[in-house]
Order: structure tokens, then sequence, then C-alpha cells
């Protein structure tokens, strides 16, 4: 029944093409449209054995051609020595890479140290114990000193210890722009005998003492005393033997000149805790003296709004 | 689509074990150097197709999923390495005719004597007319007759459908036979 129907629908040309493929390649339905044309039409069976015979000769043909030759016996030994060649240079191409990333890594880590190293904040607070070469009271009785009772407990931490790196500006300041008229003075980095090195620190082989950042001194809310004027602690180091004084004047404005306390019991030299008392803001010139010896430096005097 | 042995075997040599890259290489370089050699038509560098597809297939035997028969699959890699050689070689020969027609002096390419000799031996015609197919249709004819793949197999070796197959067999034939008519 079906086989009849295919009959009919099968073209020439569509045997043909069928034909071509070779009978084994063809789906069931169309090896049974192909035999149903090929039953009635002597044409397409004659056509069907040419294509037979070519299709066999071409396989033929080929077959003899070539097999007549054979691939290298040596081929197996050839591909072994190229797979280890490849695999080799993988392992050296791998090995080089992580060098070279290991090397990139350490060269990054370096850098970053550096840099941080470089623009690290300068610490707020003392770090470390300080070797006094005097004889001192207890820290708890340093702001019970005579003049020294305006400065609060700002005293404490500079009396128990240790070199005074000065603070980095408060958050909250808002400082005044250092007028180009008033020459700050920037630390020198000359560190006093028995100190840690620290950049903050200025001297002259003689005096030394510990100097704000950019030449600018904070005074914070608590700090200005009732009539105004304006206290901080200040530290001071001696390479001479004798008492140190204190004076200073401002210089771009009249003004009362600067007051200081100093107080006893630090010997005759090193380390000399004091507090300035600046008049006013503005900017100002200290001079610490002791016997013939004098460090100077200029800084720039602003009150902030924070702590 | 694999038998076990086959899986082990290419499992084996995924990891390495020489031996059985080994097994591989000599199981399959006959397949492999055939197809060669029926697509480049020159021993010596049917040698070194051959060579090159066996290494590339055990660089990326991880590539194989096991979808295709592995020989499929290797014909592939085969396929592509010939395909290489045959675009160098036809560039190469361009080259020379260049140089031919400005000196003159080259001799013309011709194959190895004993090649034409065989030839015309076997089938002079015959092969006149395989070599007178476009590339697409000499090698859906040289996989079918000689390799005897089936339909499905090719169109997967050469990326193409079954349908695209079927249509350049078809008209390869009648090209074929056209030309081998009295």
């Amino acid at each position: 029944m079906s086989s009849t129907k295919v009959e009919h629908t099968l073209s020439h040309e569509q045997a043909c093409y069928y034909l071509h493929l070779g009978q084994d390649q063809l789906a069931a339905t169309e090896q049974v449209e192909l035999d149903s044309h090929l039953a009635n039409c002597p044409d397409c069976r004659r056509y069907a054995g040419e294509v037979a015979a070519l299709q066999t000769r071409l396989a033929e043909a080929m077959r003899l051609y070539y097999k007549t030759y054979q691939p290298s016996p040596d081929i197996n030994r050839q591909v072994q020595a190229r797979l280890r060649r490849k695999i080799r240079s993988r392992q050296l191409w791998r090995l080089t890479n992580s060098v070279m990333a290991a090397a990139v890594l350490l060269i990054l880590v370096v850098a970053l140290g550096w840099l941080a190293w470089r623009i690290r904040p300068l610490p707020n607070t003392p770090v470390a114990n300080i070797t006094l070469t005097a004889p001192v009271p207890a820290a708890d009785d340093w702001s019970a000193l005579p003049g020294l009772a305006i400065f609060g407990d700002q005293v404490g931490p500079l009396l128990t210890g240790t070199p005074p790196p000065r603070p980095s500006p408060a958050p909250t300041a808002t400082p005044n722009p250092i007028p180009a008229s008033c020459p700050v003075t920037l630390p020198n980095g000359n560190t006093p005998p028995g100190e840690q090195p620290s950049p903050t620190y200025h001297g002259n082989g003689l005096l030394w003492t510990a100097l704000w950042p950019d030449g600018l001194v904070l005074i914070p809310p608590q700090m200005v005393q009732p009539d105004g004027t304006l206290s901080m602690k200040w530290g001071w180091w001696r390479g001479v033997n004798g008492p140190l004084t204190i004076t200073g004047r401002r210089l771009d404005a009249p003004a009362s000149p600067l007051d200081a306390v100093i107080p006893d019991g630090y010997g005759d030299t090193g380390f000399q805790a004091g507090g300035l008392i600046f008049p006013t803001e503005g900017c100002w010139e200290v001079t610490g003296q002791v016997g013939d010896s004098t460090l100077t430096f200029v800084t720039w005097v602003v009150k902030t709004s924070g702590n | 689509m694999m038998t076990v042995d086959t899986m082990q075997l290419l499992s084996r040599c995924q990891q390495g074990d020489s031996l059985a890259i080994e097994a591989l290489v000599r199981s399959y370089t006959p397949l492999v150097y055939r197809l060669a050699l029926s697509i480049l038509d020159d021993p010596a560098e049917a040698d070194e197709a051959a060579q090159d597809a066996l290494v590339a297939a055990l660089s990326k035997l991880d590539s194989f999923r096991g979808q295709a028969k592995f020989t499929t699959w290797l014909y592939t890699i085969t396929l592509n390495v010939c395909r290489g050689r045959l675009r160098k070689r036809h560039a190469q020969a361009r080259l020379v005719g260049v140089l031919q027609s400005l000196f003159r002096f080259f001799d013309p390419i011709e194959p190895p004597p004993e090649q034409t000799t065989l030839r015309q031996e076997q089938d002079a015609a015959l092969w006149q007319a395989i070599n007178a197919l476009d590339d697409h249709r000499r090698e859906a004819v040289i996989l079918r007759y000689y390799h005897e793949l089936t339909l499905p197999e090719i169109g997967q070796v050469l990326g193409v459908s079954e349908r695209t197959i079927r249509t350049w067999l078809h008209t390869a034939h009648e090209q074929m036979r056209r030309m081998l008519e009295p």
C-alpha cells in the first residue's frame, strides 16, 4: 500500500539523488521509495548500475593507490619525542611564569611598603620611654608644679616621657593658611642624643626641640586660658649644662612678649619639659637659651575649633 | 560511542602514561596516515601531517568529550592539519607560479614520475576526475569511498550537515560521471 503510494511520489531526479548516496546510506523509508521506483523504471535501473560501477571503481582505485604507501616506522618514536618536548616547554613556560609572577609580586610588595613608609602619618602620642638624664618627679606630680597647672592634662604625657614628635593636625582643625610673610621654621631632623630619630626634631648640636608639622601650632580650645592667652607644652633637650630660658616675640604684629613655664627638677643637662604661653595667634619667633647657646625657630600659632 | 578499552586508554594517556600513549599512537597511526595521504597526496608530507595530528590530539585529549567516536574526532583534527598544509602548499604554488611567469626558467611543477606512472597504470581518467573536484567534494568522496565513513560521520568530520554531504556527493558523482563518459 505504502510502496504503491511512494512509487508515484518519487521522481527520476530524486531516485538519481538517492542512488548517488549509496543504498546502505539511505533511511528505511527512502530505501523503500527507491526500490519501488527502480522496480518500475528501466532507465533508472540502468543509471543505478552506472553509479554502482563508479562507486566501486572509486573505492577500488583509492584502495589500490593508497595501499602503496605506509607510514614511517619511526612515527611512534617521533611523536613521543615531540610530546616530551612539548611537555618540557610547557613546564618551562609555567615555571617562567611563576617566577615572573613571584618577582612582580615581590616588587609590588616592596613598592607598597616603601610607599606606606613614605606617607605614614606622624604619631600623635609618645612612642617610647625617654631616658632622662636627671631625676624627675613622678608623672602624677607634674601638673602640681608651680606654673604648670595651666597645662592641665596636657602636661602628663609630655613629662612622662618621650620624644615628643608633634601631633598631626586634628581632623576638625580649620587652620588659617600660613602667610608667606611668616618665615616658619621646618624641622631639620637633628635628633637629640639618646633619642630615636624623628623628622620632627630640630636642633643645632647644643640645643634641640620638636616642632609641629609645617610650622603650624594648633591650639585646641582647652588650651586657651581664661585671659585669652594660648598655652602649649614644649619639650627641649640641652647638650650644654645650665638652666633653660625661653623668650619670644610676635613678628607680624605688635603683641606682648611670649611667656614660658619651665619647671624645676630636670637637672643641668638633657631633657627639659616646658610650656609656651602665646599672648595671641600669629607669627611667633621663639628662642631657647642655655648659657651662650641659643636655638631659635619661627612658628605660626592658631586656635582650632576641635580637640 | 566508545569501547571501555578506548576510554581506559584515553584516560591513561591523559595521565601521561607513556605506554598508553605509545599504544594509542601505534593503533591510530595507520588511520591518521591514510587520511593525511588521501588529502595531501604526498607520502612524506602525510607522514609529517600524521605526526602533527597525533601530537595535537594527544595534547588536547581533555577537550574530547566522548560525544562522537574517537576516530571521528581524530579525523577532524587530521583534516584540519591537512587543510593547513594544503593552504601553505597552495600559497607556495602561487608564489612559484608568479616566479615562473617572471623568469621562465623554473621547471613546471609535476607530480613525481613514479606517482604519475602508477596512476596512469591504474586509472588516470578517474584520478583526473577526482582531482577536478573542489576541496569539499573531494574530501567527501575520499571519506566516503576510501575511509568508508557514513554520511553522518562525514558531516561531523567536515563540520557540515548530513544534507550538505548528500548534496556534495550527488554533485561530485554527477561531475565525475560526466568527465568519465566516453
